[in-house]
C-alpha cells in the first residue's frame, strides 16, 4: 500500500485526464499523505478529476482533512465552495475547528463557519452563536446566527431573537424563521408587533410565522389582522389561520382559497385544501382533482401528496362535481382516474352508470379504476359487465372481474370461470379464479382436480381447507403443490391434518420437511417429534426445529438445543440463543452459564445477541 | 400467515437493499416491501420476514439477491418514452458522433433498461436514420426477471401505445394479443445484468458515446446517486453524453458533467 | 417579466422571491448554477439574479457559461452576494455580469437595479438601430 500511495500521488500529475481521475479516485482509501496532493488536484483543469479529488477527500475525512481543507475558505469562489461541500460531508469532526472562526476578521469566513454548523446540524457552543447574533457587525453573519439558533431550536436564545426583530430586515427574516421553529408563546406578541410594519414583506413573513408556529394563542391576533388585511397580507393570514385549524370567515374566502390552491406550491395547496373542504366548497372539486392529476405517481414524493389529497376528498359527500368530471371530455385521464378512486371510497352509487360508460372506453387506467370501483360499490348489479370483462385484453381488468364475480357469489359464474382457467396465462388472474371457485362451488372445482396443471393445483392447495383434498395434493409429484398443501394443513386444527404433517417430517425432500415443520410451529407439537430434526441435513430444517422447541418452552429442550450454539452457521446459533431464552424466561432458568462463552464469539452479531439476552456486556 | 413486518427488520432489509443496489426505500414506503416480499418469502418456503433477512445476510445470497432486486424494482415503461430526448439523440447527437468517428458508428448503453422498450426504441430510431451501432446496443438492468422478459421482445398494446404507425408496421409483428419485434431489432440489443452501484462490474464498461439512464436515479438517495453517476462518467468516452430523465437533475450530484441544452432539452457531456 | 433567482440558501431564495413578487415580477428559482441551466432549458427568463457562493457551479462560472452561449448571452445577470470585496465585484463584471449588489439587500435596491439594467439594455439596443 505504501508504494501504491506514492505511485498514485505521482499519477495525479499524469498527462492523461483519465489516469489522473483514476488516481484521484483510488486515493479515497489512502491515509493523510494523500490529503495535500488531493487538495491540489481540486484545481485540476479537468472537472472529472476535480470531482474525484473532492470525493476522495470526503472519503478520507477525519480531523486532519478538515484542518487542511479549512484554509480554502479564504480562496476564490470555486475552492471556497468545494471546501464547504467537503467540510459538510466530513461532518461533526469539523465542528470544533469552526468555533474560532466565529470571531474571524473576515465577514465571509464567519458566515461560512455558521452555515457549516447549520448544515452539519451539530454545535457544542450555541452560546457563542448568541453572542454573534447580538454583536456581530455584519448583518449577513447575524442572519446566519439567527438561522443556526432556529435550526437547533435553542430556547435560551429567545430573548436575543426577539431583540433581533428590531434589526435590519434581512436579519429579521432569519429571526422570524428561527422563532417559527422554536414555537414559544412568549414570542407571539413581539412578532405580532411586526404586523404594523410599513414593509409588505415583513408583515407577510410575520403573518406566515404566526401560522407556522402552530400555537392556537396566535389565532386571535391573526383574526384581528385579517379584518384589515389586503392583498398578500390577506392571503398569508388565511393560510396561517388554516394552519392553526381556524376557518376564516370573510367575504370571498372561498375564491381566495381556490386561487391560492391554483397558484401555490404543493405545501400551500395542502393547507388550503383543508379550508376548501371545511367550507364544503363542492365547486372547487374539479379544479382540485385536475391539479392533482398533474402529479406523477411514479415519483416517490408526489405519490404521497396524491394519497393525502385523495384521503381528504373522500371526506366530502358523493358529489355531482365528481360525477360531472367523469362525463366531461375535457377532463384529463389522470384526473378522471383519481375522481373514480375517490368515488369508490365514498361508495357513491349515483356514479355507476357513468362508470359503466367509462369502462367501455379504452383508456387503460380509467378502465381499471372503473371496474375496481364497480366491483366495490355495485357488485350484484354489474354481473354481466364482469362476465364480459373476463375476456378483456388487460389482465388487471380480468382479475378485477373475477374478484367481483367472487364477491357476488352467484353459481352461474362457475362455468365461465372454469373456462377461463383453461385459457388464462396470468397467474394473478388464475389465482383469483381459483379462490372464487372454491368459495362458490368447491365440489365442482375439485371434481376437475385431475384435469388441472401443477400451477392450478398449487393454488387450490393454497386456498382450500378441505383435508381430503389436501391429503390428495400432498401426494402429488410436483413439489410446489405438496408444499402449498402442507402450509394449508398447518392452518386446519384437527387430528388428521396434524398426522399428515407429522408424516411429512420424514419426507426425503428437505423442503417438504421444512414446510411441515413450519406448519407445525404454528400450531405446536410434541418435543419428541421435533427433537430428531435437530440433526437434519438441511440447515433450515434445523433452524425451524429449534424454533419449534423454543415455542414449546419445555426446559428439557435446552439440553438438546445447546449443541447448536457451536454451529458454524450464524442463523442456527442466533435461533438457538433465541430459543433458549424463550424457554428460560417463563421457567426462571439461569442460562448465563450456557450463553456466556458466546460473549466472546468471533462474529459480532452473535456476541451482540448473547449480550442482549444475558444482559451481560463485554 | 406472515407476521407483520417489524420496523427493526424493515430497516435491516432496507439497509441491505441500499447497500447492494443504491435503491433507498424510505420509511413511508415500508408498504412496498410488505406488498412485494411475502410472495418471495413463500417461494423460498420460509416463515417470516426475519428468516428472509437471515437468508439474505447469511445464506448463499447472490441468487436470492437477484430475486430481491426483481421484487423491489418498479418497472413500468413504454416505447418512445420522453420523445424530446429521443429526437435530440437521433437528430443531433448520434449523427455528430458517428460522423466524427468515421465509419459512421456509435456505442450506446441503455442503463436500467427494464423490459427493453428503451434500447429497442433506440435501435429502431438508428435503423431508420441509417446509423450503425458499433457492436450491439448494450442494455442492462439490475433485475434478471425484467431482462428475461426484455429478451423475449414481446409487448402488450399498452407498451406500444406511442409507437408511430410506420415503426409498428416495419418492426413489429402480431403474436396473439401481443406484438413481437422482428429479429433485426431484437438481435441488435445485447442484454446484461448490471447493478449501477457495483463498481467491479461497472468498471468493465468503457468507451461509450452515449449512456441513457432515465428515471432510475430517483430511487437512489444522494450518496448512491453520486456513486452511480461517477461510475457512469467513467464508462463514457471523453466528450460522451449522459441522458437522464426529463424531470431528473444532476445539480446536487456532480460538477463533472457539463450541461448542454439543445432544443430545450438538457444533456450532460463528459469534459 | 420573469426572473430566475439562483441561490443555495432556501431562506434567501424565499426572501428574494417575495421582494420580486411584491414588485410585480414572476419568479422561478434554482439552487446553483447547474440547476439554473436546467431551468433555462425549458423556461424563458428575462433576467437572472445569482449568488456567487454555491456548490457544483458558482456564480462566476454561471455568468461565464451563459455569456458564452448564444441561447442565453442576452440575458442580463444581477449578482446578489455577501461578498463585499471589490476584487470579486471586478471578476463578476469582467465575466459579464450586469449588476452587483451586496447583501443584505432591500426590495427597493433590487427593483432600482433591475430597472437600471433594463434601461441600459434598451439604450444599447437603441444605439444599434
Amino acid at each position: 500500500m505504501e508504494k501504491n500511495i506514492l505511485k498514485l500521488i505521482g499519477y495525479l500529475a499524469d498527462g492523461s485526464d483519465s489516469k489522473r481521475r483514476s488516481a484521484a479516485e483510488a486515493l479515497s482509501g489512502a491515509d493523510e499523505r494523500a490529503i495535500y496532493p488531493l487538495i491540489k488536484a481540486l484545481r485540476d483543469v479537468n472537472a472529472g478529476v476535480q470531482d474525484a479529488a473532492m470525493r476522495s477527500l470526503i472519503s478520507i475525512g477525519g480531523p486532519t482533512t478538515a484542518y487542511m481543507v479549512l484554509p480554502l475558505l479564504r480562496e476564490d469562489a470555486f475552492l471556497r465552495n468545494t471546501a464547504l461541500m467537503i467540510l459538510k460531508e466530513i461532518g461533526p469532526e469539523v465542528i470544533p475547528l469552526l468555533r474560532p472562526l466565529l470571531t474571524d476578521k473576515d465577514d465571509d469566513v464567519r458566515k461560512f463557519a455558521i452555515d457549516l454548523i447549520i448544515d452539519i446540524r451539530q454545535c457544542d457552543y450555541p452560546d457563542d452563536l448568541i453572542a454573534v447574533l447580538t454583536a456581530d457587525k455584519n448583518a449577513n453573519v447575524r442572519a446566519s446566527a439567527a438561522k443556526a439558533l432556529g435550526a437547533f431550536a435553542y430556547r435560551k436564545a429567545i430573548p436575543q431573537l426577539i431583540k433581533a426583530l428590531d434589526d435590519v430586515e434581512w436579519v429579521v427574516f432569519s429571526a422570524l424563521d428561527a422563532l417559527s421553529s422554536i414555537k414559544d408563546e412568549q414570542t407571539i406578541s413581539p412578532i405580532a408587533a411586526l404586523l404594523d410594519s410599513p414593509s409588505d414583506i415583513l408583515r407577510y413573513t410575520a403573518i406566515e410565522t404566526l401560522g407556522k408556529m402552530g400555537l392556537p394563542a396566535a389565532g386571535g391576533t391573526l383574526l384581528e389582522n385579517l379584518s384589515k388585511a389586503q392583498g398578500m397580507d390577506k392571503t398569508a393570514s388565511v393560510k396561517s389561520l388554516l394552519q392553526l385549524g381556524l376557518m376564516p370567515s370573510i367575504p370571498g374566502v372561498a375564491e381566495l382559497m381556490l386561487d391560492m390552491y391554483i397558484n401555490g406550491e404543493w405545501e400551500d395547496r395542502l393547507i388550503v385544501l383543508k379550508g376548501l373542504i371545511a367550507i364544503r366548497q363542492h365547486s372547487a372539486i374539479p379544479t382540485i382533482v385536475d391539479i392533482a392529476g398533474s402529479l406523477d405517481p411514479s415519483m416517490p414524493n408526489e405519490m404521497d401528496i396524491l394519497a393525502v389529497i385523495k384521503e381528504k376528498l373522500t371526506g366530502f359527500d358523493c358529489t355531482d362535481s365528481l360525477i360531472g368530471m367523469l362525463n366531461d371530455p375535457a377532463v384529463r385521464y389522470r384526473a378522471k382516474t383519481i375522481a373514480i378512486e375517490i368515488i369508490k371510497e365514498q361508495n357513491c352509487k349515483l356514479a355507476v352508470p357513468h362508470l359503466v360508460k367509462l369502462f367501455e372506453g379504452n383508456l387503460r387506467d380509467v378502465k381499471r379504476a372503473s371496474i375496481q370501483t364497480l366491483k366495490e360499490i355495485n357488485g350484484m348489479n354489474s354481473e354481466q359487465l364482469f362476465l364480459d370483462a373476463l375476456e378483456d385484453a388487460d389482465g388487471h381488468v380480468r382479475r378485477t372481474a373475477v374478484a367481483a364475480l367472487g364477491k357476488i357469489g352467484d353459481s352461474s359464474v362457475v362455468k365461465p370461470l372454469l373456462q377461463l382457467l383453461d385459457n388464462e396465462t396470468y397467474i394473478d388472474v388464475i389465482e383469483e379464479a381459483v379462490k372464487t371457485l372454491l368459495t362458490i362451488d368447491p365440489q365442482e372445482v375439485l371434481s376437475h382436480l385431475s384435469e388441472f396443471d401443477g400451477m392450478i393445483k398449487e393454488l387450490i392447495a393454497k386456498h382450500t381447507r378441505d383435508v381430503d383434498v389436501l391429503d390428495k395434493l400432498i401426494r402429488e409429484d410436483e413439489l410446489n403443490v405438496k408444499l402449498s398443501a402442507l402450509t394449508s394443513l398447518g392452518l386446519i386444527e384437527d387430528e388428521r391434518s396434524h398426522k399428515l404433517l407429522l408424516e411429512a417430517l420424514n419426507d426425503k425432500n428437505a423442503e417438504v420437511r421444512k414446510s411441515a415443520l413450519l406448519a407445525l410451529c404454528e400450531r405446536g407439537c410434541g418435543i419428541e417429534e421435533i427433537t430428531p430434526l435437530l440433526n437434519d441435513a438441511d440447515v433450515w430444517v434445523r433452524i425451524y426445529a429449534i424454533r419449534a422447541l423454543g415455542q414449546l418452552q419445555r426446559p428439557e429442550a435446552i439440553q438438546s438445543i445447546e449443541p447448536m450454539l457451536s454451529a458454524a452457521e450464524i442463523p442456527l446459533v442466533l435461533s438457538a440463543i433465541d430459543a433458549i431464552a424463550q424457554i428460560a424466561s417463563p421457567n426462571n432458568i439461569d442460562i448465563s452459564g450456557v450463553l456466556t462463552p458466546l460473549l466472546n464469539h468471533k462474529t459480532s452479531v452473535i456476541r451482540q445477541r448473547a449480550q442482549e439476552v444475558t444482559g451481560i456486556s463485554c | 400467515m406472515l407476521k407483520p413486518l417489524q420496523d427493526v427488520t424493515f430497516r435491516q432489509l432496507r439497509d441491505f437493499i441500499y447497500e447492494k443496489s443504491g435503491i433507498f426505500i424510505s420509511d413511508s414506503k415500508k408498504y412496498l416491501l410488505e406488498n412485494r416480499l411475502p410472495k418471495r418469502i413463500q417461494e423460498r418456503n420460509l416463515g417470516s420476514y426475519e428468516d428472509y433477512l437471515y437468508l439474505l445476510l447469511y445464506g448463499n445470497t447472490s441468487d436470492e439477491q437477484a430475486k430481491l432486486f426483481d421484487v423491489v424494482t418498479t418497472n413500468e415503461t413504454f416505447f418512445f418514452r420522453e420523445p424530446q430526448q429521443l429526437d435530440l439523440f437521433v437528430e443531433h447527437l448520434a449523427p455528430a458522433i458517428a460522423k466524427n468517428q468515421g465509419g459512421n458508428s456509435i456505442s450506446i448503453w441503455s442503463a436500467a433498461c427494464s423490459t427493453g422498450e428503451e434500447p429497442y426504441t433506440l435501435s429502431m430510431l438508428l435503423l431508420e436514420k441509417g446509423i450503425t451501432v458499433r457492436k450491439e446496443i448494450l442494455a442492462s438492468d439490475i433485475s434478471e426477471e425484467t431482462i428475461d422478459s426484455a429478451q423475449k421482445a414481446l409487448y402488450n398494446s399498452y407498451s406500444i401505445r406511442n409507437v408511430p404507425p410506420q415503426y409498428l408496421k416495419k418492426y413489429f409483428k402480431p403474436n396473439g394479443q401481443n406484438h413481437e419485434l422482428f429479429p433485426l431489432v431484437k438481435n441488435s440489443v445485447q442484454f446484461a445484468n448490471i447493478n449501477l452501484v457495483d463498481e467491479k462490474k461497472m468498471r468493465f464498461i468503457t468507451g461509450k458515446d452515449v449512456i441513457f439512464c432515465r428515471n432510475v436515479l430517483i430511487y437512489f438517495d444522494d450518496k448512491a446517486k453520486k456513486k452511480a453517476v461517477s461510475l457512469l462518467y467513467d464508462s463514457l468516452k471523453p466528450g460522451g453524453y449522459l441522458i437522464i430523465g426529463l424531470s431528473e437533475s444532476l445539480h446536487n450530484v456532480t460538477r463533472a458533467f457539463k450541461p448542454l441544452v439543445i432544443n430545450k432539452t438538457v444533456v450532460y457531456q463528459k469534459a | 417579466m420573469r426572473i430566475l433567482v439562483v441561490d443555495d440558501c432556501q431562506t434567501t431564495r424565499k426572501i428574494l422571491g417575495l421582494y420580486l413578487r411584491s414588485k410585480g415580477f414572476e419568479v422561478i428559482s434554482a439552487e446553483n448554477g447547474l440547476e439554473a441551466i436546467e431551468k433555462l432549458a425549458t423556461q424563458e427568463v428575462n433576467l437572472i439574479m445569482s449568488d456567487l457562493n454555491m456548490p457544483y457551479m458558482d456564480g462566476i462560472e454561471l455568468v461565464k457559461t451563459l455569456k458564452n452561449d448564444p441561447n442565453w448571452s442576452h440575458i442580463p445577470i444581477l449578482i446578489v452576494t455577501t461578498e463585499a470585496d471589490p476584487v470579486e465585484r471586478e471578476k463578476a463584471f469582467t465575466a459579464g455580469a450586469s449588476g452587483y449588489l451586496v447583501k443584505p439587500v432591500t426590495a427597493e435596491a433590487i427593483s432600482f437595479n433591475i430597472k437600471e439594467i433594463i434601461k441600459d439594455i434598451f439604450k444599447k439596443r437603441g444605439s444599434h438601430d
